[in-house]
């Protein structure tokens, strides 16, 4: 058996649904930033899948270049979100985004 | 007239044309094969704790789940032979996560990580389910009916690749997204549980409020009914 692109393709949708999920439900800042990496993962996976199965651009794939930009903008995502979350706790003493 | 995907691959096999179609497929062909039992092991790592990471009633357990998702990511982008990619996958995520966990314990915000418990509603989880079966479904299906059918041109063209050969797909796509939409709106409006928890909290504040009032006023009067009798006796 062959691991194809939409084997990657599928594994990033799930992925991506997981997160979705997550983000809809949960009103807790920072487990709706956990639920946004998980979306972003999705991104990588798709990146890497593409390029890793000859279909993310000539060679060297331009997916790979992609998917570390992705997980350089989760990084910043996980630090501005802490500093928002910390900021909006100091200001309201709530952790829920919606409040 | 646009090429189809299987039409130029059957162009490329056949060795007629000399096309930028037929460098892809050599490049495709010189890429390592992977092997199946790490990738479904690693996407099964990465499914089961991306679930745990969003339905974890704690924060520091949703927080581990994540770095275990990211590393196994990282290895299994390392088996695809993404090395760089692993590289950053492994190290820079699961830092950040640590370290922002750290900040808030340390700065004194510990109860910034404490997830309140509240009455259990399923009208958002089953609406929120359905939001997600429903853009579940619309993926899989184009991503099942393309199971062969990734266009093998340009950069931009294998992007678009579905929107552009697959239309009824999509047309069943956008509709599904459409009712995506319309159903996270109706999530998103006031009919959350926490949404409702905080409207019944702010709607016993306001009783409570009103209650404080009716007594200073009732005490009010009541001093005043004293005062007024005390005049009249005096």
């Amino acid at each position: 058996m062959t691991i194809s692109t939409n084997h990657f393709a599928l594994l990033s949708a799930v992925v991506f649904l997981i997160g979705l999920y997550g983000a809809v439900t949960r009103r807790h800042v920072i487990l709706v930033l956990l639920a946004l990496q998980v979306m972003l993962l999705a991104g990588v996976l798709g990146a890497v899948g593409f390029a890793s199965t000859g279909k993310g651009g000539i060679f060297p794939p331009n997916g790979f270049g992609f998917a570390v930009v992705i997980v350089a903008a989760t990084v910043a995502q996980i630090v501005s979100g802490c500093a928002l979350a910390m900021l909006l706790w100091r200001r309201q003493e709530t952790s829920e985004g919606g409040a | 007239m646009p090429i189809s995907p299987i039409s130029a691959t059957r162009t490329v096999s056949s060795g007629r044309l000399s096309l930028p179609v037929e460098r892809f497929a050599t490049t495709m062909r010189e890429m390592p094969s992977m092997n199946p039992v790490l990738f479904f092991v690693f996407s099964a790592i990465i499914v089961g704790t991306a679930a745990i990471a969003v339905i974890a009633p704690r924060v520091i357990t949703a927080a581990k789940a994540a770095v275990a998702m990211w590393i196994a990511s990282g290895l299994l982008c390392a088996v695809s032979g993404a090395y760089a990619v692993a590289l950053v996958e492994l190290v820079a995520p699961s830092v950040a996560l640590i370290v922002m966990l750290w900040l808030v314990k340390e700065s004194g915000e510990r109860s910034l990580l404490h997830v309140p418990r509240k009455a259990h509603e399923w009208t958002p989880i089953v609406i929120a389910g359905a939001v997600v079966v429903s853009a579940g479904i619309g993926l899989v299906v184009v991503f099942l009916r393309n199971a062969d059918g990734w266009h093998h041109g340009t950069g931009v063209a294998r992007l678009i690749t579905i929107f552009h050969y697959r239309l009824p797909t999509v047309v069943v796509a956008v509709i599904v997204m459409m009712a995506v939409a319309i159903g996270g709106s109706v999530v998103i409006r006031r009919i959350s549980d926490d949404e409702l928890s905080a409207d019944a909290h702010r709607e016993a504040e306001r009783k409570r409020t009103d209650r404080i009032r009716q007594r200073q006023d009732d005490r009010l009067r009541a001093k005043n009914a004293r005062r007024a009798s005390t005049e009249r006796e005096s």
